[in-house]
């Protein structure tokens, strides 16, 4: 009851802080700026892609539909979500250290564990709630301006063009996938909001982190293949693997159980630091 | 001449022939299924209705997208359509699908036209053309092979399938990017130069 008490309390003071609305303000504007210009010049963008094609073949329909909408807004945006979700949730520890009522909050007859973990919760809220939005923004209202229609994927291995009605649960289930990446980015922010008495460095660091795991997984380089598959960053695209077809399950799993294992590991890391954490401000 | 008088009737007589056959039929609807099989593409097969309107106007409507040859369904009535604009000589024999076909080579009269060169494989004995080979200079060459069943008599087929090059297809590399993804496409998928798209037809309405 205390946890789930405390978890409405952290659920408050997000919804109190100015920045918690940044986020959702910046998704809300840039997912407008790109539906403004796929309205006015989307053809000319698809034609980029299907250049090469169009040489011997031709494509009938209507292929600048809501479904593609949603995955270009999808693909430009989720690489920058992780930002908008440290922003908030790197300063959940931290902040209230700096502001010194991080001592009055452990007084309370909550262990610390409790108050930790409902802080991880309600960032875990938050990041849903940010997901959500990016959804209802990119599908909803993409299929709203544009009408549903077949999805045209291009990947590594060409164009998979996939049927209007078999795209929904591919982005109910990208979405849990994209959700669970940036549960990781919350847990992560977090974490390393355990280490810091300011505001700014774990929202820094965590994307510093984000950053450099991103250049190793994008380096071709032999050295960096050990590592590579156990990058949170090397999964963060799993989402896309839903627009594939066949659908690669045994990837899909591998990444859905590698988010897991960091969500787990980096709660375990910060449980720990958090209990050792020496509050005298 | 030695080859016409083995092979079978004046060329240009038949290739009237085959022109005057396809003048009957000034429209027609027809569902059709279009069946894509290209490398570097994966797509369902799609249901769609096609209406023709004499001489060369063509429109499908499909639930969803659907891969077409560049020219569609338009490459023989365009050949038709101007029929004068050609010199019809006859290039041989070929037996294709248990038929014996004689080669029709149409040879342009200018240089200046998009058509490079066509040949048409007719069954002369059901005045059909079985097989297309059509060259041009904005396309490159398209063969396509004709299979009759309902409607031969109007020279409507029932299947038609069109063999495409993709030796140019080239993946917009920005765009392809999958950093997810360590596989590299399938070695045969890279080596297949040919594509090809099958279109069943059925329900002919012809007006």
């Amino acid at each position: 009851m205390i946890f789930l008490r405390s978890t409405r309390n952290e659920l408050i003071k997000i919804a109190l802080k100015p920045r918690s609305y940044l986020g959702l303000a910046a998704i809300t504007g840039l997912v407008g700026i790109i539906l403004f210009a796929l309205k006015a010049d989307g053809l000319s963008m698809i034609s980029f892609v299907t250049a090469s094609f169009e040489q011997t073949l031709r494509f009938e329909g209507n292929l600048l539909n809501g479904n593609l909408v949603a995955f270009i807004v999808l693909q430009m945006l989720i690489i920058h979500i992780p930002l908008l979700v440290a922003l908030v949730t790197g300063d959940l520890i931290s902040g209230e250290a700096a502001m010194g009522t991080l001592r009055l909050l452990v007084s309370k007859p909550i262990s610390r564990t409790q108050l930790l973990l409902s802080k991880f919760l309600a960032g875990g809220i938050y990041t849903l709630l940010v997901v959500l939005w990016l959804g209802f923004l990119a599908v909803i209202v993409g299929q709203w301006l544009f009408g549903v229609g077949d999805l045209m994927v291009l990947n590594s291995d060409g164009l998979v063009i996939l049927q209007a009605d078999d795209v929904n649960w591919r982005y109910a289930g990208g979405f849990c996938v994209a959700f669970l990446a940036l549960l990781t980015v919350s847990s992560l922010s977090i974490t390393l909001s355990c280490f810091s008495d300011n505001s700014i460095g774990p929202i820094v660091s965590t994307m510093a982190i984000i950053l450099l795991f991103t250049i190793i997984v994008t380096l071709d380089v032999p050295i960096f293949d050990p590592i590579r598959p156990y990058l949170f960053t090397t999964h963060m695209a799993a989402w896309r693997s839903f627009f594939e077809d066949p659908l690669p399950w045994e990837s899909i799993k591998k990444s859905i159980y590698i988010l897991l294992g960091h969500n787990l590991l980096l709660i375990g890391i910060s449980l720990f630091a958090f209990h050792r954490k020496d509050i005298t401000v | 001449m030695l080859s016409f008088g083995l092979h079978g009737q004046d060329p240009t007589v038949l290739f009237m022939k085959l022109v005057k056959k396809f003048q009957a039929v000034k429209s027609y609807e027809v569902q059709a299924t279009i069946k894509p099989n290209i490398p570097l593409i994966r797509i369902l097969p799609v249901k769609a209705k096609v209406s023709f309107s004499y001489p060369n106007n063509f429109q499908i409507h499909a639930a969803g997208i659907s891969i077409l040859p560049k020219n569609g369904f338009s490459e023989l009535p365009k050949l038709f359509g101007q029929a004068e604009k050609f010199t019809a000589i006859s290039t041989g024999n070929e037996n294709l699908q248990n038929q014996d076909t004689e080669i029709i080579t149409l040879l342009p009269l200018d240089n200046e036209g998009d058509l490079v060169l066509a040949k048409l494989w007719v069954d002369v004995s059901r005045l059909l053309i079985l097989k297309s080979q059509v060259s041009t200079r904005t396309n490159g060459t398209l063969v396509s092979e004709y299979f009759y069943g309902t409607s031969a008599s109007k020279g409507l087929p029932d299947r038609m399938l069109v063999t495409v090059e993709v030796k140019k297809f080239k993946m917009p590399k920005g765009i392809a990017t999958d950093i997810n993804r360590n596989s590299q496409p399938e070695d045969a998928k890279k080596a297949q130069k040919k594509g090809t798209i099958e279109v069943l037809f059925s329900h002919y309405e012809i007006h």
